[in-house]
């Protein structure tokens, strides 16, 4: 009996060792600590390694395909996986990518020349073929990739490396060069299989080489066209940590190089470090409040404008944001083509939103119909405190409104939806790739706004005269004395401030540039 | 003991069985959609139609009986956001949460045993009061702020072990640690009591009377008394310890099946959620139907009282 008992226990402690063992992870050679000895002991990476460590705040979408999504990561990665058509700078203007010569037609065309001697990663040759498949497809309306497009775009190719894109209505379209400057081009060859199986394929710096363990594995590519600014780091890992405060850590212990979404609070702590920098970016994002037009009471202009009249937006991004916003002056952020301040555009002002409360038909609030405020936890930086500030500057003129703080999948359901569960009102941000006042503004306004779901066929009137004037500065006439003006006066949705980027790197590094797209050039990183 | 092992196996089943349909209903009912999260700002032509690729423009029962039939057959589908089968996600992930839980279980055991016997010994002593004030106050901090003043004073203080990801087991160190710490607490305050409990009764006095060495009498008569209770205990850590690891893998980035699900749940992965929910409970159930069984062994009462031998 006691030879039985001592047997089971033997068997017992060697079946827990086997599980263990048998369960012990096993990681690949090329990924066992691959030239980052800078991630290991010690607070400083280390000089002249291989391997540029990235910490992304957003998780990858599997599926590679440029066309089937519209997750910021994705689009971070393919910004230095692919070349893009054209690159927008901060300032508004568009500059060459793979198009290094552009021409605009009166009747909305443009005639574009492809750069010859560019190779895909698997070194096949791009062409105009590969332009014209990637326009097309990019644009196609079924197709997540074309949310921001307000219609397909057609291509014909006149020569190899010449095509001419236009709307498929034919009608023109003012935003169009700042759509396609979005616009990664891909593979005419690249199947939906290729994709899943074998990851995505540009003519970037950086080539994929695998996704495993949340992380994605980087090579730079030999064949990349731009020579200048071929990539000085081989390898890249752009590795998914959700946690803020891990990516932190993981930025002042040396195990990382590039930390994205820094918490507001944890600029202290990056400033007291030597060995950790920040930085700061007037972003593209502007975020508001969206006003349900199929709610009835949100159909009261009055009312709408009472509630943006009480909002303290200064005293938000001051007391709240740290000063780390930028106070909205307008409908889109002042890096975007076409912007000007919105003329009209309510500022805090109590009295005046009780004034407005009172021609709504509800003096002092009385007899207001319930309004439910829909904010998202974890999506943009402090929501729910400015969203707790906002629901006490409303009801200090009266106005009472239900606090809904929801999380993520749950608020953009609520975001998208005109059902009465989405309450009244939600607060989102809003940042197109495509960096043009246009592709927001027709999204949300035109014909039936996206998120809001107005129907003006004024405001759509207006929307559709700017998008037909092809000179710049007659277009920003139409935006800065007609378009804007006109929704500053019914705030259909109220802006409240444009976002700021705030990036951790590695004093070690240079050359690390943020966009207010929150795109980086990571071939252009160099370890000191 | 054949019988206990078939009942044991059909409550599990039974158990697997609601946790499938109570995953797949709750998952559905609760606000937030899938496709919306492929395509935030698609346009409702584009959200429709990765809806209906998804098949979840069927009404709930629908899918439910679809997927059944499938699952039976072993296929637990697609995961929408990854683009790859739920099954493959699993393989990849599993192994990083196993060895994260037994590793922390072992350590957690062991150093439970250790401390909780010599807290035993040393009862109402100094070193019995300390040992007890160290579990309480392991017990009442949270994992998460441990996780996290962990990472900041080993890994970015000291620079002793890395703080994110996997890439040898050395990475498992701090959160294997982390995890450890609600199983060493209960371990050691079970096993003190027990032991305390087994020293004092008659056959320890008889056993200490007939010039049997304190230590024989601690192992053979106390401790292994004590068994039965700290087998039942370690079942239920088992499960406290599942729902740990999801936490702490997300806190330092651990890719295994705790991160998954988490995600999984944010993004609304249906087919991936009810994939690792699944894995996760048939672990549960597996190791409390072994301790079940094994305490059914040890146990001579509980052995007759089930009709065995």
């Amino acid at each position: 009996m006691r030879m039985k008992k001592k047997l089971a226990l033997l068997l017992a402690v060697v079946m827990l060792l086997s599980i263990s063992l048998a369960c012990a992870p096993k990681v690949p050679d090329s990924q066992k600590e691959t030239g980052t000895e800078d991630s290991k002991q010690g607070s400083t990476p280390d000089k002249g390694k291989d391997t540029l460590v990235v910490l992304s705040a957003g998780a990858f979408a599997g599926g590679w395909d440029p066309t089937s999504h519209s997750i910021l990561a994705n689009k971070h990665l393919e910004h230095v996986l692919y070349t893009k058509i054209l690159y927008p700078t901060d300032s508004g203007e568009l500059v060459p990518g793979l198009c290094y010569e552009w021409e605009t037609h009166d009747d909305g065309s443009a005639t574009m020349k492809i750069r010859e001697g560019v190779t895909f990663h698997d070194g096949s040759v791009c062409d105009a073929e590969d332009v014209k498949y990637t326009i097309e497809n990019y644009s196609e309306k079924s197709k997540p990739s074309a949310s921001n497009f307000r219609e397909q775009l057609k291509c014909d190719i006149i020569d190899p490396y010449t095509v001419k894109v236009y709307p498929s209505s034919g009608e023109p379209f003012a935003e169009m060069m700042a759509l396609l400057a979005g616009t990664p081009v891909f593979s005419s060859e690249r199947t939906s299989e290729q994709y899943t199986n074998e990851g995505p394929m540009g003519t970037g710096p950086y080539k994929f080489v695998k996704f495993e363990n949340e992380c994605v594995y980087l090579e730079a590519y030999d064949g990349y066209w731009d020579t200048e600014k071929a990539p000085s780091i081989k390898y890249v890992e752009y590795k998914y940590v959700p946690d803020a405060a891990t990516r932190l850590a993981a930025l002042q212990s040396g195990e990382a190089h590039i930390i994205e979404r820094i918490e507001i609070e944890h600029i202290d702590l990056i400033e007291k470090d030597a060995n950790c920098k920040y930085v700061e970016v007037v972003s593209g994002e502007c975020q508001m409040l969206i006003c349900k037009w199929p709610r009835e009471i949100m159909k009261n202009d009055n009312l709408r404008l009472a509630l943006a009249y009480a909002l303290d937006r200064e005293g938000a991004v001051d007391a709240i944001l740290g000063g780390h916003a930028s106070v909205a002056k307008g409908f889109v952020a002042p890096s975007f083509v076409a912007y000007a301040d919105a003329k009209g555009l309510p500022t805090y002002n109590p009295e005046k939103a009780k004034e407005k409360l009172a021609e709504a038909g509800y003096p002092n609030g009385e007899g207001l119909p319930p309004i439910t405020f829909t904010t998202s936890v974890g999506m943009y930086a402090k929501t729910k405190e400015c969203g707790e500030y906002f629901v006490q500057n409303w009801k200090d003129v009266g106005i009472n409104v239900t606090f809904n703080p929801v999380e993520t999948a749950t608020w953009e359901e609520l975001l998208y939806s005109d059902e009465e569960r989405a309450g009244e009102i939600v607060h989102t941000g809003w940042s197109p790739s495509m960096p043009d006042a246009g592709v927001p503004i027709n999204a949300h306004y035109a014909n039936r706004g996206r998120c809001n779901f107005v129907e003006d066929p004024e405001l759509t009137a207006l929307i559709q005269k700017q998008s037909r004037v092809t000179d710049p500065e007659e277009r920003l006439k139409v935006w800065s004395e007609e378009v804007y003006p006109y929704l500053a006066s019914k705030c259909y949705n109220i802006p409240l401030w444009v976002s700021h980027h705030l990036y951790g790197y590695s004093a070690n590094i240079e050359g690390f540039v943020l966009d207010s797209l929150s795109f980086c050039n990571f071939n252009e990183i160099s370890f000191k | 003991m054949f019988g206990t092992i078939v009942k044991r196996i059909l409550q599990g089943i039974l158990v697997l069985v609601l946790v499938v349909i109570i995953t797949f209903v709750v998952l559905r009912l609760i606000p937030g959609d899938p496709a919306r999260q492929m395509a935030s700002d698609g346009s409702a032509q584009a959200v429709e139609e990765i809806r209906a690729e998804m098949g979840l423009d069927k009404p709930i029962y629908v899918q439910l009986f679809e997927y059944i039939p499938k699952l039976l057959t072993g296929q637990l589908g697609w995961s929408y956001f990854q683009k790859a089968p739920v099954f493959d996600v699993i393989v990849n992930t599993a192994p990083f949460t196993y060895a994260l839980l037994f590793s922390a279980m072992i350590l957690g055991v062991i150093m439970g045993l250790i401390f909780g016997i010599i807290a035993a010994v040393k009862a109402h002593t100094w070193v019995d009061r300390t040992l007890s004030a160290i579990a309480v106050v392991f017990q009442s901090m949270p994992t998460y702020w441990v996780a996290t003043m962990l990472i900041l004073i080993v890994s970015v203080q000291w620079g002793l072990l890395p703080a994110v990801g996997y890439k040898s087991p050395k990475y498992l160190i701090l959160p294997a640690f982390v995890v450890s710490i609600p199983i060493f607490t209960a371990v050691l305050r079970n096993v003190r009591q027990n032991v305390m409990d087994g020293l004092s009764q008659e056959f320890s006095r008889a056993a200490r009377a007939r010039g049997i060495s304190h230590i024989t009498i601690l192992f053979k008569y106390a401790f292994r008394n004590s068994l039965i209770p700290f087998i039942t205990q370690i079942g239920g850590q088992v499960g406290v310890s599942l729902g740990t690891c999801v936490l702490i893998e997300s806190v330092f980035s651990l890719p295994g099946m705790g991160m998954q699900i988490l995600n999984a749940v944010l993004r609304r992965d249906y087919n991936l959620v009810q994939g690792l929910i699944l894995i996760l409970a048939a672990t549960f159930v597996l190791i409390n139907a072994i301790i079940d069984i094994s305490y059914s062994y040890l146990d001579p009462r509980i052995r007759k009282a089930q009709g065995g031998l």
